[in-house]
């Protein structure tokens, strides 16, 4: 069960992490690159619970920072995500079901997510922080994983129902 | 609140975490590089299998990407409308591909750079404020760190971290990107930094008295070895200057050739040229020069070379900047030493 769990988070952050570096971050969207990984880690910790949301948040930022073009410093994603996949799992209502509620919180989620990042960045030496710039990417980030989220918790929630339906919380 | 399990849960992950980056702070490859050359094999598989995808939708954008002036402009929409008629069979994405193989080969050809060509496979998110891309040729295909990457319309950055068959590069608009630059007329040098935003650098000069007008193209100043940076690739032009000659808060704003949003194929530097190529690489500016007069600097051939994207331009302009680099290669080959 647990082996299934995992084989499911891990096709889900593989495919997240592949589109959003091939399909997403090419379209040349104004602002934030739509965050696939964090909307991925929000519905899991919804559909999953706390651990394995914190677990999606983990693995996320690993493949992030191992197996994208990026020169931010290594385990920083993982951090960000972790915190993520936990508030989320332990915050949320389990018997919410407002679709619109749900997106909200990916969209929120990656707002946080994205001014995390650039905080602890800066307070770890990385000067590549563009000030200025930072509350137009939060919205972007915000309004592309409300859309996103949207469209990916119902997708996720179908998914763990099927393929893992011991642990699905409802 | 949580159960006891997920609390250890959570406790153990932030702890590995937290490892990560103090690992990474360290600097160093750290005990991670073996997972990530596996990991970024397996991802790079399914970016360069999604690329396949995707690229026929990015090239049609390519295909309509920046000519010089007007003239030329006019005279490669009638050559185009020519090769239109006669190759109809030819997919989009194909003739953009290889339009952009074209343009490289022009360059490298011109300042006699060995070049691999290589693909972007993945773009690095935005949120990062890093400007990262991945590209499909890593050590495997002969690339190290530290190399310089180019595409036809100049130089798109360098190599910064290096895998079996992907790597990474850093592109010059970046904050941590520091190239030495030379003013194509003035041959004045300073350093062209970037700034974070797509379409302006830095350019401090290192003599603040020297001469400086907006349309000034610059070109690279050269690394020593090559890495990592090899001389003479076009950079980009001035954009806007504040301030005066003379005044140490002189900073000229650089928009850069290369479009980096829109970046498909590249050309990684082997081997750097052997006789710097000063300004050859240069496309032509939109003054007319009468006279063939060589023995003066490369701003010249460039003008004489005319149409840089038809097919007769390019035998021109490769022989008019070839016949250039003797003279004035023979003279920075010593300050090239340095």
């Amino acid at each position: 069960m647990v082996v299934r769990q995992l084989v499911v988070i891990a096709s889900l952050l593989l495919a997240a992490v592949v589109l959003q570096t091939t399909v997403l971050s090419r379209l040349g969207l104004p602002g934030a690159t739509p965050d696939l990984v964090v909307v991925t880690v929000v519905a899991v910790a919804l559909a999953l619970g706390p651990g394995p949301g914190a677990l999606t948040g983990f693995l996320g930022g690993a493949l992030l920072d191992i197996a994208t073009p990026s020169d931010a410093i290594v385990g920083l994603a993982s951090i960000v995500l972790v915190a993520v996949g936990l508030a989320v799992g332990v915050f949320m209502d389990r018997e919410e079901s407002n679709i619109w509620v749900m997106s909200l919180v990916a969209g929120a989620a990656c707002g946080g997510a994205a001014l995390a990042t650039a905080l602890l960045s800066a307070v770890l030496g990385s000067e590549r922080i563009v000030w200025d710039v930072v509350p137009g990417v939060t919205l972007t980030t915000v309004l592309y994983g409300l859309i996103l989220g949207r469209v990916m918790i119902p997708l996720v929630g179908l998914l763990s129902r099927r393929l893992v339906p011991e642990a699905y919380l409802d | 609140m949580p159960s006891r399990r997920i609390r250890i849960t959570i406790a153990t992950l932030l702890v590995a975490s937290l490892t990560f980056v103090i690992l990474d702070l360290r600097g160093g490859d750290g005990p991670l590089s073996s997972a990530r050359a596996a990991a970024s094999a397996v991802v790079g598989v399914l970016q360069e299998g999604v690329n396949v995808v995707v690229s026929p939708f990015s090239g049609a954008r390519d295909s309509f990407s920046t000519w010089r002036d007007q003239a030329s402009q006019i005279a490669d929409l009638e050559e185009e409308n020519a090769k239109l008629s006669e190759e109809l069979s030819a997919t989009l994405s194909d003739r953009a591909r290889a339009r952009a193989l074209d343009e490289l080969l022009r360059v490298s050809s011109t300042g006699r750079y060995r070049v691999t060509p290589a693909e972007v496979i993945s773009v690095g998110p935005a949120q990062d404020f890093a400007w990262t891309v991945g590209i499909d040729a890593g050590s495997l295909d002969g690339i190290e760190k530290d190399m310089t990457v180019i595409n036809g319309a100049g130089l798109v950055g360098r190599v910064l971290k290096v895998n079996p068959t992907t790597s990474t590069v850093v592109l010059l608009v970046d904050v941590s990107s520091a190239v030495g630059g030379r003013v194509a007329t003035t041959e004045e040098i300073g350093i062209v930094s970037g700034t974070g935003r797509q379409d302006s650098m830095e350019f401090q000069l290192l003599d603040p008295l020297a001469e400086l007008v907006i349309g000034d193209a610059l070109v690279t100043f050269g690394s020593r070895g090559g890495r990592p940076y090899a001389p003479g690739i076009p950079i980009g032009e001035v954009a806007d200057i504040t301030g005066s000659a003379g005044q140490l808060a002189r900073v000229a704003t650089v928009r850069p050739f290369v479009d980096v949003s829109q970046l498909s194929v590249v050309g990684v530097i082997i081997r750097p040229p052997r006789d710097d190529p000063r300004d050859s690489v240069l496309p032509p500016r939109d003054e007319t020069v009468e006279g063939e007069s060589i023995d003066e600097g490369s701003a010249e051939a460039n003008a004489d070379a005319g149409d840089e994207a038809t097919v007769d331009g390019e035998v021109d302009s490769s022989d008019a900047g070839s016949s250039n680099t003797n003279p004035a290669g023979a003279d920075s080959a010593n300050g090239n030493e340095n």
